[in-house]
């Protein structure tokens, strides 16, 4: 096992690739225009210059596709972070792209040299980035979920149909084998009618339910803290927050659902159709600072959560789906062999399809599971898989996962409109971040709390606290962004940016 | 029962080569070798390749493989071939291979958590006892070599033979510990919650607990690696019933 090809057609393996670009300017055919002074970018052209915005994490894992498209038909010719660490690598892997510290400045000086915008950068400033990309008229790959807030989702759904770009969201699990052979076997009927789905993940494997640190160090020096903090509010550094503990900080990060709801909500969000959900309910893990003394944590989200979503199908059924996180599981399946043993990264429970989350679809004849993305499915019970005679109808994305990345290439040479990708955020991303942001939505309200004084018969005036957004449905108009019998909920929709970020608007 | 008697015979004038040598550089290490022996089971191996064709096996992915002269060779790939049906676990597995080439890549798999649909669960959920002398000219380290678990273990001896001389794995699966001998020499031990490195590219395995029992197979790499497979067995540990899993 080396030098693994995920794809016939690529004759680069990932580990070449590296040292090819490291090395050889031999790795780009033909000189990329920005390096001709004085010329402008030319489009049509049968390369895609892309300008990637955030280097590391997941930023690193798209640029790398990128690299290795198999029609070698992508050049990434700028790279953009706030963070040293981050870019250096990058910057020794392709020496030949410009490096930008601020975006905005790249978008301002360089915009006739690049076709394509790629961004992996904390989701507060998904929105801002992405949206600016769009009105430069660039093809976009914007990392999931699309945004941080409700609202920013929605902007960037109608900028997609209004400025005519190919956009895909990073969740690449839509473009796999695994999708396309459920769709099969769900048209096949061999669920029969789909009744309830659960999607539960190990998510967050970061720190939460916590109080935001009162200790602020100096910012490491190799981190541009203004431009990393962006929309979100003034703030102190705290210690670790990058690069990956944002993601547990209502102010930066979206949590568990943030981070792996795409992934997990994805495959029953595209083969069943479900568009925007109509209630949302459920409840999350409450933490003590004291004996009875709940603790009051509400800028870091819980440590687990249990949320139902109700959507009403296209044939006026409803369906429940429901997400689970934080180590809480549906009831393991009967189905599985009683005799395998638990807790393997795949195979058996919970991590059913995958080790970081699942998705259970329980039908009226029959249950199929599978990891986030739509990975690994198998039928429940296991012997079912022996017998399965479902005729393979859809085309898969070449490259499988990877070509996630690849056909967003080809479809932005192609244009607008001439060529399918996976998660477009007309119809699907843009909905689907909403809904997992719902979920959000429903654990911010969760953490709402007053202050009331409450009569004690012995001890006289108690201070005491009331949770009024706990435990009830919120029903939601997608249409207009409202929850509807909850106002208070509504403060979650849309942050206020911080100063000098101005608002997002179409 | 005649091949049955024929292999032995081979593994332990393998065995007893090596011994010598061992007893060389550490008498330790030949202890536990003699006890870990292949004559020391009670149990018979049970041969899983017929020596005629492919009965039992399925092929899943690109290329294939075939039999020719009671041999199985390997054709393009990647693709991986899964005997089909049957989980594996406290047992000891045979493997006996061969490269074309001095050196061609492969593996084997064991551990694979669900019944392959295609060769990439595998390679991400299952452990592969690598085959691959040369890891360094793919810029790949240590752990990258012939009778690792791919990406996970470090080589506790090298004992590799070059192509296209046999080689014999002998890969235990104790519970949740894995044991790989090679060539009599024990290569890789590994109980599942030792440490690993991290994970560098994402055609590597994803750390985390792999399942007592699962299913195995080999793989077919590429059209430049081509490897043969002359035996491929399993025996029963010792001191555990035999538990098999039939869907």
């Amino acid at each position: 096992m080396k030098r693994k090809k995920k794809n016939n057609s690529s004759q680069l393996s990932r580990r070449k690739f590296i040292k090819l670009a490291s090395t050889s300017a031999a790795a780009f055919s033909i000189i990329p225009s920005f390096a001709i002074s004085g010329l402008g970018h030319v489009t049509p052209s049968d390369k895609l210059y892309i300008a990637a915005i955030g280097c590391g994490g997941e930023g690193e894992n798209d640029i790398q596709h990128y690299a290795t498209a198999p029609k070698k038909n992508a050049v990434v010719s700028f790279l953009c972070d706030v963070d040293d660490r981050m870019a250096a690598p990058r910057l020794k892997e392709f020496p030949k792209a410009k490096f930008y510290y601020d975006w905005r400045e790249l978008f301002e000086k360089e915009s006739k040299n690049f076709d394509a915008v790629s961004v992996a950068i904390p989701d507060h400033n998904h929105a801002v980035v992405g949206l600016g990309a769009m009105q430069l008229n660039k093809h976009l790959y914007l990392q999931k979920p699309l945004s941080h807030d409700i609202y920013e989702a929605r902007i960037l759904t109608e900028a997609a149909k209004k400025y005519k770009v190919v956009t895909q969201m990073g969740d690449q699990g839509a473009s796999c084998d695994g999708m396309f052979t459920l769709k099969e076997w769900i048209e096949a009927g061999l669920l029969g009618e789909i009744t309830q789905v659960y999607c539960w993940t190990d998510r967050p494997v970061w720190p939460q339910g916590i109080a935001w640190s009162d200790k602020h160090p100096i910012v490491p020096k190799e981190l541009k803290w203004d431009l990393w903090l962006g929309t979100a509010e003034s703030t102190e550094y705290i210690d670790n927050l990058v690069p990956f503990n944002w993601r547990g900080w209502w102010r930066f990060g979206t949590g568990a659902l943030g981070d792996m709801g795409c992934h997990i909500m994805g495959p029953p969000f595209k083969l069943l159709d479900l568009g925007y959900p109509t209630e949302v309910s459920g409840s999350a893990s409450t933490v003590y600072d004291g004996i009875f003394s709940e603790a009051d944590f509400p800028q870091s989200g819980p440590v687990s959560s249990s949320i139902r979503f109700k959507f009403t199908l296209k044939n006026g059924k409803d369906l429940d789906l429901y997400w689970l996180d934080g180590g809480i599981t549906p009831e393991r399946p009967k189905e599985l062999d009683p005799d395998s043993n638990m807790n393997s990264i795949l195979g058996d429970w919970p991590n059913v399809g995958d080790f970081e989350g699942s998705t259970l679809f329980v039908g009226t004849k029959g249950k199929a599971a599978c990891g986030w993305g739509g990975r690994n499915p198998i039928l429940l019970p296991l012997a079912l898989n022996k017998e399965i005679n479902v005729p393979k109808k859809y085309t898969r994305v070449p490259g499988d996962m990877d070509g996630h990345w690849w056909q967003w290439i080809d479809a932005c040479i192609a244009g607008y409109g001439k060529a399918e990708v996976s998660s477009p955020f007309e119809g699907y991303a843009g909905p689907l971040t909403e809904t997992v942001l719902m979920g959000n939505l429903l654990l911010r309200t969760f953490s709402i709390r007053e202050k009331i004084m409450r009569k004690d018969p012995v001890y006289g005036d108690q201070v005491g606290f009331n949770y009024p957004g706990r435990y009830i449905s919120h029903t939601w108009d997608a249409i207009n962004m409202k929850v509807t019998n909850f106002p208070l909920a509504n403060q979650f929709i849309k942050r206020t940016y911080r100063q000098g970020w101005g608002e997002l608007k179409l | 029962m005649g091949e049955s008697t024929k292999v032995t015979m081979n593994v332990k004038s393998t065995h007893f080569i090596i011994v010598i040598v061992l007893c060389l550089a550490s008498v330790a290490q030949a202890f536990s070798l003699t006890r870990h022996g292949p004559g020391d089971s009670t149990k018979t191996w049970r041969q899983l390749f017929n020596g005629k064709d492919l009965s039992g096996w399925s092929h899943v992915g690109d290329g294939n493989m075939t039999v020719e002269n009671g041999i199985i060779q390997t054709h393009g790939g990647m693709g991986l071939l899964c005997w089909a049906g049957e989980k594996f676990g406290n047992c000891t597995i045979k493997v006996v291979y061969r490269m074309e080439k001095e050196n061609s890549n492969a593996g084997f798999f064991i551990r694979i958590p669900i019944e392959p649909m295609e060769p990439w669960m595998p390679v991400f959920y299952a452990y592969e006892v690598q085959i691959d002398n040369h890891p360094e000219t793919s810029d790949e380290d240590e752990y990258h070599s012939t009778g690792m678990l791919y990406a996970f273990t470090k080589p506790l001896a090298i004992a590799w033979k070059p192509g296209p001389e046999w080689n014999t794995f002998e890969i235990t699966l104790d519970g949740d510990r894995t044991i790989v001998m090679l060539n009599g020499v024990k290569v890789t031990d590994f109980k599942e919650g030792d440490p690993v490195p991290p994970r560098k590219f994402d055609f590597e395995p994803y750390p985390g607990k792999r399942p007592e029992y699962g299913y195995i197979g080999m793989q077919n790499h590429g059209e430049h690696d081509v490897v043969f497979f002359k035996e491929i067995a399993v025996r029963p540990l010792d001191k555990k019933p035999e538990k098999v899993f039939r869907e």
